[in-house]
């Protein structure tokens, strides 16, 4: 069983009437990419900031590595890197300095680890540059090096993806799995951008208007849709005639499919091509659907919806 | 804390404008004056009164420096957003804030010195009048006369601009508080000569130009002393105070 290395109880932030944080309860194992998810303004940047004891919460205790962060910040941040929010540095600073300021910060000689930091990131070379002229990316990827300096066991990031392009997403996504698989770095990620948390992340929490209504591992997340089949036909409407059972579920699709929901086996599949196929129905394609973490996230989200 | 204040320090002299007026300008001035005074523009014995003179033209012009440097380093971090990345290290307020206070009393330490430097150098170019020669105080004074309301005032503007978070306005607050502010509160003394020992340059100057018998600075060493600690520490106080309730 994996060890918890971050954990909240009960964590709640009020701005005047306004509740950002509500009771929310959050075990983040130890060595997993943790993907925190919700639109923006839904709490994410908030809750970083509780974690992090960078606002006092109004209620609940929030530890990391079993030190209680309020009480003794000093021991609970010791190995914790992070960006909140966004990256900001002194932008009349190079990128270097930038760093040799924090380093002044941290304990041990964090100094000396500014070079390998700036390699790390794919900042060598422009380490010697003013912040000031550096692209958001960029400093998105300086922010991960200033977070590296402490030697982190765990690293939180919010929407550390914002700013960067195609290319810089991917370079992103092998550098955080990276830090998870080879160092054995625990990750937590805030994002409201769902392809890019799908490819990373172990496990998810998401967060709707300051309540975590689910957390689960990202496969467990998924499998949670049930199985369901998309079947492509030449007549659709005689399909659906062939295929009413109270078990099956079928929903229409924008291109003219259909998606059985509660069917997915393979037997299931073969006896309904046997089906189609005999009462002259031509199939043109079957297969399992496999949901998206965004198609989850919607569905249980606006399931939340209704159910408010 | 050496490790703190030297960032700090960098920070202030990468700001290389205000970093070298802020060194440079008090000791152009002496040139200026020094130049105008050997090419005989103007009338100046050296020794003693050049560098009483000098002293309190540095006694002007070291304050207004301050407050440009002050405010900046009170309220640099809020600014460029980089205070929560300060803050998650765990390093505590109190220190943080310390460092950034140490490192202005440096700076203005360093732009004293050397305007400082160069009203001594001056002073002692320059030929004195008769029996107006340079004495072992006059050194004293050159240092400490500027210094003092240097950094009374630096550091008042390092409280405002912790207290604003914001650079600009806290130089606009800081510099109205130096040239006219503080010094309406004198107004007072026209219902009670006690509203005396409420004024910060009544303070500043007991301590600094010793005029015991100037009517204006008609008040104790120790009530100089507390008015002037009362001030600075006031605002730097109300920065502190401002900085410990603070979420970023």
């Amino acid at each position: 069983m994996a060890v918890t290395l971050i954990e909240a109880r009960g964590l709640t932030k009020r701005f005047g009437e306004r509740t950002a944080v509500d009771h929310v309860d959050l075990d983040v194992p130890a060595g997993s990419c943790f993907g925190f998810l919700g639109p923006n303004g839904a709490g994410k940047t908030t809750l970083i900031r509780l974690l992090l004891g960078l606002a006092h919460a109004d209620e609940g205790r929030v530890t990391i590595g079993g030190v209680d962060v309020a009480q003794d910040p000093r021991t609970a941040l010791r190995r914790v890197g992070a960006i909140v929010e966004e990256p900001r540095f002194h932008g009349h600073l190079t990128g270097k300095e930038n760093l040799e300021v924090h380093a002044a910060l941290l304990e041990g000689d964090a100094r000396a680890r500014i070079p390998a930091a700036l390699d790390r990131v794919g900042l060598h070379g422009r380490g010697d540059d003013k912040v000031k002229g550096y692209s958001m990316g960029m400093r998105q990827r300086l922010g991960v090096a200033r977070a590296l300096l402490g030697e982190p066991t765990l690293l939180i990031l919010d929407e550390p993806t914002n700013g960067l392009d195609a290319e810089g997403m991917a370079e992103f996504r092998t550098l955080i799995r990276g830090f998870v698989e080879r160092e054995g770095r625990t990750v937590f990620l805030s994002s409201h951008l769902l392809d890019e948390m799908e490819k990373l992340c172990d496990a998810v929490a998401i967060v709707e208007q300051g309540r975590v209504v689910q957390q689960s591992t990202v496969t467990s997340f998924l499998a949670e849709a049930g199985l369901a089949l998309i079947l492509d036909v030449d007549d659709p409407a005689r399909a659906r005639a062939l295929l009413a059972h109270p078990d099956i579920t079928i929903v229409d699709l924008d291109d003219g499919r259909l998606r059985l929901d509660g069917v997915g086996e393979r037997e299931q599949a073969a006896a309904i091509v046997k089906r189609l196929v005999d009462h002259g129905v031509g199939v043109v394609e079957i297969r399992r659907h496999a949901p998206t973490l965004e198609q989850r996230y919607l569905s249980l989200t606006r399931h939340e919806e209704a159910a408010t | 804390m050496t490790a703190l204040v030297a960032a700090d320090l960098l920070k202030l002299r990468r700001r290389r404008g205000l970093w070298l007026t802020a060194l440079l300008l008090p000791a152009v001035l002496m040139t200026v004056i020094f130049l105008l005074s050997a090419t005989e523009v103007i009338e100046t014995d050296g020794g003693h009164t050049f560098v009483k003179d000098g002293a309190a033209a540095l006694a002007f012009l070291g304050p207004i420096l301050a407050v440009l440097i002050g405010a900046r380093v009170g309220s640099d971090e809020h600014a460029a957003g980089t205070l929560r990345y300060q803050l998650l290290t765990g390093v505590p307020r109190e220190r943080l804030y310390l460092s950034k206070l140490a490192a202005l009393a440096v700076a203005c330490l360093l732009l004293t010195l050397t305007g400082a430097a160069a009203v001594l150098v001056f002073g002692i170019v320059l030929p004195p009048a008769p029996g107006d020669g340079l004495e072992a105080m006059d050194v004293v004074d050159a240092v400490w006369n500027p210094l003092l309301p240097t950094f009374a005032y630096g550091a008042i503007a390092f409280g405002v601009g912790s207290l604003m978070r914001s650079t600009g306005p806290a130089i606009a607050v800081a510099l109205v508080l130096n040239l006219v502010g503080l010094d309406m509160l004198t107004l007072l003394v026209l219902i009670d000569d006690w509203f005396r020992h409420l004024v910060l340059d009544v303070g500043i100057d007991r301590l600094t130009l010793n005029a015991i018998d100037d009517p204006e600075d008609r008040v104790s060493v120790v009530a100089g002393a507390i008015i002037t600690i009362l001030w600075t520490g006031g605002f730097v106080l109300a920065g502190w105070l401002r900085l410990r309730r603070l979420e970023v």
